[in-house]
């Protein structure tokens, strides 16, 4: 945990300094002795630095522990997979439209979740999807993207 | 007073909002009940319902949810010994014992009769103390709101991380995001990068989805298994608890609901700390302390009354001050801001007939619950069996479509799984997500009281000090942070004597 503490610490303090400078830029005061759109901003930058500081602090002082080799998470490329999967999705659905992206998207996540018959699989993600759709674009009149799709589906 | 409370009753036995409260109870018992699902799971489900319903069947169907989900996370943890939610992980350690030696359904029983108990308990709590707390709190100014505000912040950072530190540095993070967007006193845009979208700021129930749903669908696809139980065939006996196992609880039950119903007013307290504080009291209480552990009925009693209690606790502070207790609080204050209802003091005195309606839904949520577990425990625990590879791809299309319908945007869905991998992250780096999020639903508060205070007083901090509402909850705030940071050094010190 002493590494991830460190890893943790430095991304943050460099956070924190790119937000000062953004911060920085913003209009300090416009009305005399009142604070500003800005005045905030810099308290959150202060506490963040200082508490990314004090986490740096508590990293280092775990020395010996902090660079001890971490065991892998087993599962772990099945997440990453899982995570690709939900990416590629998303960048994929707004010009599919939200049936022709989810159904793929949720056979590849039933195969991820150990779903392993293909009837089972091939009727549920299409059956869900669809059900899905129709529920909260007719029944709760939530404008889902059609997409590709023809417009007479919707 | 009188009138709203007359009409609220109205509002909350309406058919609708009765069916919305029993619906929600019957969803609650489920996702409680299965592991991998939490609460905050089975409200993200049912949140694109919730911007389209009326508002008070939409509170009414979450707040159904919430204690539906806080007790049913007690029957895998009596079943599988495996708690549904954190807070049934005290119901395991004598619930499972009793499975197992055949008492499944005397266990269960229990913890439906404990728990309906406990919420009742927490009913009375937020009938009687959330109108006069209201009273009080509509004589706080803009400097003792920000106090407050503080305070609550700094009691969930110590509660919700092991290292107080980074409890603050999630609730730093959270302040951060809240930055974004327009500033609430002056309207200046700030760090939106020319991008139209991020005007409005990161709306908290996206961030909410993401940072809760995305990592929890994650971990489960570390879990190889796809879902099948083996609860749903345990033999159960007679699930109503006789006369002398009532007897045997009373006093649990009664330890149990006052600590849950006390617990869960305090911000981030929340379940899991009350129900093994309540079953470590039963215990001490106890003629016959050394049956906990071993399947005692009273260790089920006493954390099953106290984490059910906590519900109408953290009700009490979200109602009255518009301060969250938890993360379902926080939803709750969400369903409330979407609909253009603002939970605080002025909730009681502009639409004391809503506010009088949460309450009366809190209490049908309460009847629902017992009835329906009692009625349906044999058929609910079947629902165990459900296959992962189902649930988890439906509950991932939820939070897409969840988030989408906020504001019918895809920035929302972006922003959401943004929400995810920062989860992802913060699980990794072992930072408490708790924080960030009740810091995004208190931040805007926090920043404006802060700047109006300082506006009224010409930017002397004097006005923080003088006002002795201010000054009190400094010092709680104050006490809070030295209170976490002397446990905490306390903890590593027992650690390090302990490995030596």
């Amino acid at each position: 945990m002493g590494r991830r503490n460190i890893i943790a610490a430095l991304v943050l303090i460099a956070f924190g300094a790119a937000y000062a400078v953004l911060t920085a830029g913003l209009p300090s005061r416009t009305i005399p002795n009142t604070p500003g759109p800005s005045f905030f901003p810099w308290v959150v930058t202060g506490s963040l630095l200082v508490l990314a500081l004090g986490l740096l602090v508590q990293g280092v002082r775990q020395w010996p522990v902090a660079f001890a080799p971490e065991g892998q998470e087993s599962g772990a490329p099945r997440r990453l997979a899982g995570l690709a999967w939900f990416a590629i999705y998303l960048a994929a659905l707004p010009s599919l439209g939200f049936l022709p992206a989810t159904i793929p998207f949720f056979a590849g996540l039933m195969v991820l979740y150990g779903g392993a018959r293909a009837i089972w699989l091939a009727v549920a993600s299409v059956a869900m999807p669809v059900f899905l759709f129709y529920v909260f674009r007719d029944g709760f009149q939530i404008l889902l993207p059609l997409g590709v799709l023809p417009v007479w589906l919707g | 007073m009188t009138g709203d409370v007359v009409q609220g009753f109205l509002q909350a036995s309406a058919p609708m909002s009765l069916f919305a409260t029993a619906l929600g109870a019957l969803l609650g018992l489920v996702v409680g009940m299965i592991p991998g699902m939490t609460i905050s799971t089975g409200i993200i489900i049912v949140l694109p319902l919730t911007f389209v319903l009326e508002p008070a069947f939409s509170i009414a169907l979450l707040l159904g949810l919430y204690v539906g989900g806080m007790m049913g996370g007690s029957f895998s943890a009596i079943l599988l010994n495996i708690p549904g939610t954190p807070s049934a992980s005290a119901t395991a350690i004598d619930g499972y014992p009793m499975a197992v030696r055949g008492e499944a359904g005397k266990a269960l029983g229990t913890s439906i009769v404990a728990g309906f108990t406990g919420g009742m308990f927490s009913f009375l709590c937020l009938y009687f103390i959330a109108p006069s707390l209201a009273e009080i709190a509509l004589e706080f100014r803009a400097a003792d709101l920000f106090s407050l505000v503080l305070f609550g912040l700094t009691v969930i950072c110590s509660f919700a991380a092991r290292s107080l530190v980074k409890g603050l540095l999630a609730a730093v993070i959270g302040l951060l995001f809240v930055t974004i967007g327009l500033d609430p006193v002056m309207g200046t845009a700030r760090f939106t990068f020319g991008d139209a979208n991020m005007l409005s700021g990161i709306h908290f129930l996206t961030a909410l989805i993401g940072l809760f749903a995305i990592p929890q669908l994650m971990d489960n696809l570390m879990v190889p298994t796809s879902g099948a139980q083996h609860g749903a065939k345990t033999r159960f006996g007679s699930v109503l608890p006789r006369i002398s196992d009532l007897k045997a609880i009373r006093v649990p039950v009664g330890i149990g609901s006052a600590t849950g119903a006390f617990l869960g007013i305090l911000p981030g307290v929340g379940g899991p700390i009350a129900a093994f504080i309540s079953y470590d009291y039963a215990k001490k209480a106890s003629r016959e302390p050394e049956r906990f552990g071993k399947g005692a009925i009273e260790g089920v009693a006493a954390p099953e009354s106290a984490n059910n209690a906590v519900t109408g606790g953290a009700l009490i502070p979200m109602m009255t001050l518009g301060i969250p207790g938890d993360p379902v609080t926080a939803i709750l204050i969400g369903a409330l801001l979407v609909h253009g209802l603002a939970p605080g003091p002025l909730l009681f005195l502009e639409r004391g007939d809503f506010a009088y309606g949460v309450i009366f839904s809190f209490f049908w949520a309460n009847i629902f619950n017992l009835v329906i577990a009692l009625a349906g425990i044999r058929l609910l625990v079947k629902l165990l069996a459900t296959p992962r590879a189902l649930l988890m791809p439906t509950i991932a299309v939820l939070c897409v479509i969840g988030s989408y319908a906020l504001r019918n945007s895809f920035f929302d869905v972006y922003v959401m799984f943004f929400f995810g991998l920062l989860g992802l992250a913060m699980r990794w780096l072992d930072i408490p997500v708790v924080p960030l999020l009740l810091a995004l639903v208190l931040g805007g508060q926090l920043e404006e009281h802060l700047r109006v205070a300082l506006t009224g007083s010409r930017g002397d901090v004097a006005v923080f000090f003088t006002s002795p509402f201010s000054l009190l909850f400094l010092c709680l705030a104050a006490l809070s942070v030295v209170w976490s940071f002397v446990a905490e050094h306390r903890r590593r010190r027992a650690v390090a004597s302990s490995e030596s």
